[in-house]
């Protein structure tokens, strides 16, 4: 990056990070239990919860990742954008309610509620780790290479100082300032998008058609209809993105923070209106990139395509939209992983040491106590492991993510709220046959195999193995409850029918 | 919160309306997922077709995506507006 755009980087960074530094400072002083750590004392309102939701999900991957695959293969990228937006509405239609209405800090507050059986959250706990720890570990590799890039630090000192940022946020100012950050950035990157849309379009006479003829002027008009990838991959990688997007352990937190199911139904409507618009104009600002810039500059940045949109900033702005931009780019990865590193702190302390260890009975104090500890120590991983992968395809990692959420967390969630027949022991067996199936087929499939091992074929030619292994999971989980003994499950199916929804209040 | 005795004539109208509000949820969920699904098997299986210029630069495969995405955002506010109104029912027979 030019010298002035670091300058200025580093101008619009100070001022972000003071601004969060004061709402950590205020945000602190109101976090005082693990009630307002976890869930900000479930006060957040419904406007405050649809933009903090809409900004976990239009996180990097989303914004630099769609823009990127937009400006790069032009079509490919509305295919994803639907299929990312089309999980908000489930969410809400399946989950939102039910899991507020039954739940204190995490998901598997209710699957525990319905199976009768703490010992379950043991293994939920398990797969939320596994998920969030990967995640977190490619979220701040990410956010390593954009600080390098825009401040010229070492890779090393880059991801140390994401890592310190987000412990400071996290642990003194809990989900409060996780969502106030989460905010500030989503507001940010709305602006930018404006203001970058708006430079396209007036150059292009305000016609988004010319655009859109510009672009396959440059790269042919293949870029305006399907093609380039096999149908079977496009498939998978749709109903992965889909499923995995419906059950990611940071968003599922998020519905515990607002008062009642009701206000977690409406911010999950205005979540879900923020990221349709969103990611119709990332895609749309793609096009845009593809047409001034060319996807060979932008391929010339970035292999990936994440560069395209620092590259627009430059081109139009010079230094000072670029240094907004590159801001930006930080708030986001790291507004994204405090949230992440919070939703690994619940399962660790409120799932695996309150609900397993301490079997639900321990006061208030200890669970703030051990959540800070967690905080710490899964921070301290996620650095070490970040420092330890660079120069890896991250996206591998981002896979896993969606993988092992789509092939545990989901089907045992629908399985809780929506089927009689559900027992502990089926439970136990789908989530574990969903998290070994998901890492095995994702090692012998391309991503591990080619990406990251560098051989030239994979042992299973599969990139998205959601689509086998979620399906497995739902078989799995059916097969055992139908063999197993039901205990409390079905009279409490009767109850979480009664409860949800509705009319209940808590 | 609702008791689980039949007899409450209060439970049992909760009862109901948490029925209802899960069918539509699950309703809502088969209708976006037939539209999604039917789009994403277009585009897998006739690229050609959602490739064809459609005035100007627009192509059937770009308006159709743009068309699920609003098409699920109608889905979600129909839904909400279902609830809250069920809510409000539920509140006034209680």
């Amino acid at each position: 990056m030019s010298g002035s755009g670091a300058q200025n980087a580093m101008i619009f960074f100070l001022i972000f990070v003071a601004l969060t530094l004061a709402i950590t400072w205020w945000a602190a002083r109101r976090t005082q239990s693990a009630n307002e750590f976890f869930a900000a004392g479930h006060r957040i309102t419904t406007t405050q919860n649809g933009l903090a939701l809409a900004g976990d999900f239009v996180a990097a991957s989303a914004f630099l990742g769609v823009t990127g695959i937009a400006a790069l293969s032009g079509f490919n990228a509305i295919v994803f954008a639907v299929a990312m937006t089309v999980a908000w509405p489930i969410m809400l239609f399946l989950f939102a309610e039910p899991l507020r209405a039954l739940g204190k800090y995490t998901f598997a507050d209710v699957i525990e509620y319905r199976l009768g059986n703490s010992r379950i959250k043991g293994w939920t706990a398990l797969v939320t780790i596994v998920s969030v720890f990967t995640i977190l570990t490619f979220q701040m590799a990410g956010a390593g290479a954009v600080i390098k890039l825009l401040f010229g630090f070492s890779y090393s000192l880059s991801v140390a100082l994401i890592g310190a940022f987000m412990l400071v946020y996290v642990l003194f100012g809990g989900m409060i300032a996780t969502t106030w950050v989460q905010i500030i950035k989503m507001v940010l990157l709305l602006v930018i998008t404006f203001l970058l849309l708006g430079l396209v379009l007036s150059n292009f006479g305000w016609s988004p058609s010319a655009v859109l003829g510009a672009a396959a002027e440059r790269s042919g008009a293949k870029v305006l209809g399907p093609g380039g990838m096999p149908p079977l991959e496009l498939f998978a990688l749709g109903f992965a993105s889909t499923i995995g997007v419906t059950s990611l352990p940071q968003v599922l937190l998020r519905f515990y923070t607002v008062p009642d199911p009701g206000v977690a139904r409406r911010s999950l409507l205005l979540a879900s209106i923020i990221i349709g618009c969103s990611v119709i104009m990332f895609v749309f600002l793609g096009y845009g990139i593809m047409a001034v810039l060319g996807p060979d500059a932008v391929r010339a940045a970035d292999r990936g395509g994440n560069m395209a949109v620092p590259l627009l900033a430059d081109h139009y702005g010079g230094g000072l939209l670029l240094g907004f931009v590159g801001a930006v780019c930080f708030a986001t990865i790291l507004a994204a992983v405090c949230g992440i590193l919070l939703a690994g702190s619940a399962a660790l302390a409120h799932d695996f040491w309150i609900g397993v260890v301490r079997g639900g009975q321990a006061n208030d104090a200890e669970e703030f106590r051990v959540a800070k500890i967690a905080t710490v120590l899964l921070c301290l991983g996620g650095v070490l492991l970040a420092i330890l992968v660079e120069g890896q395809n991250i996206f591998v990692l981002s896979a896993i993510s969606a993988t092992i959420a789509a092939s545990t967390i989901f089907p045992a969630l629908i399985l809780s709220l929506y089927w009689r027949g559900l027992t502990y022991s089926g439970t136990v067996a789908g989530l574990l046959v969903g998290l070994g199936g998901g890492l095995v087929l994702l090692y012998l499939g391309p991503l591990v195999q080619i990406q990251m091992l560098g051989r030239t074929s994979a042992i299973v030619n599969l990139g998205a193995p959601a689509i086998i292994t979620c399906p497995l999971s739902f078989i799995v989980t059916w097969l055992v409850s139908l063999m197993t003994d039901p205990g409390v499950s079905p009279k409490r199916y009767e109850e979480i029918t009664e409860r949800t929804g509705a009319g209940w209040q808590s | 919160m609702a008791s689980n005795d039949d007899s409450n004539p209060h439970a049992s109208a909760s009862l109901e309306a948490a029925r209802r509000q899960r069918r539509i949820g699950w309703t809502m969920t088969l209708i976006l997922g037939v539209i999604y699904f039917t789009y994403l098997f277009s585009v897998v299986l006739a690229p050609e077709a959602m490739s064809i210029p459609i005035g100007g630069n627009l192509t059937p495969g770009l308006l159709l995506g743009v068309g699920v995405i609003f098409a699920a955002l109608i889905l979600a506010t129909f839904y909400v507006v279902q609830a809250n109104r069920n809510d409000a029912d539920a509140a006034r027979r209680s």
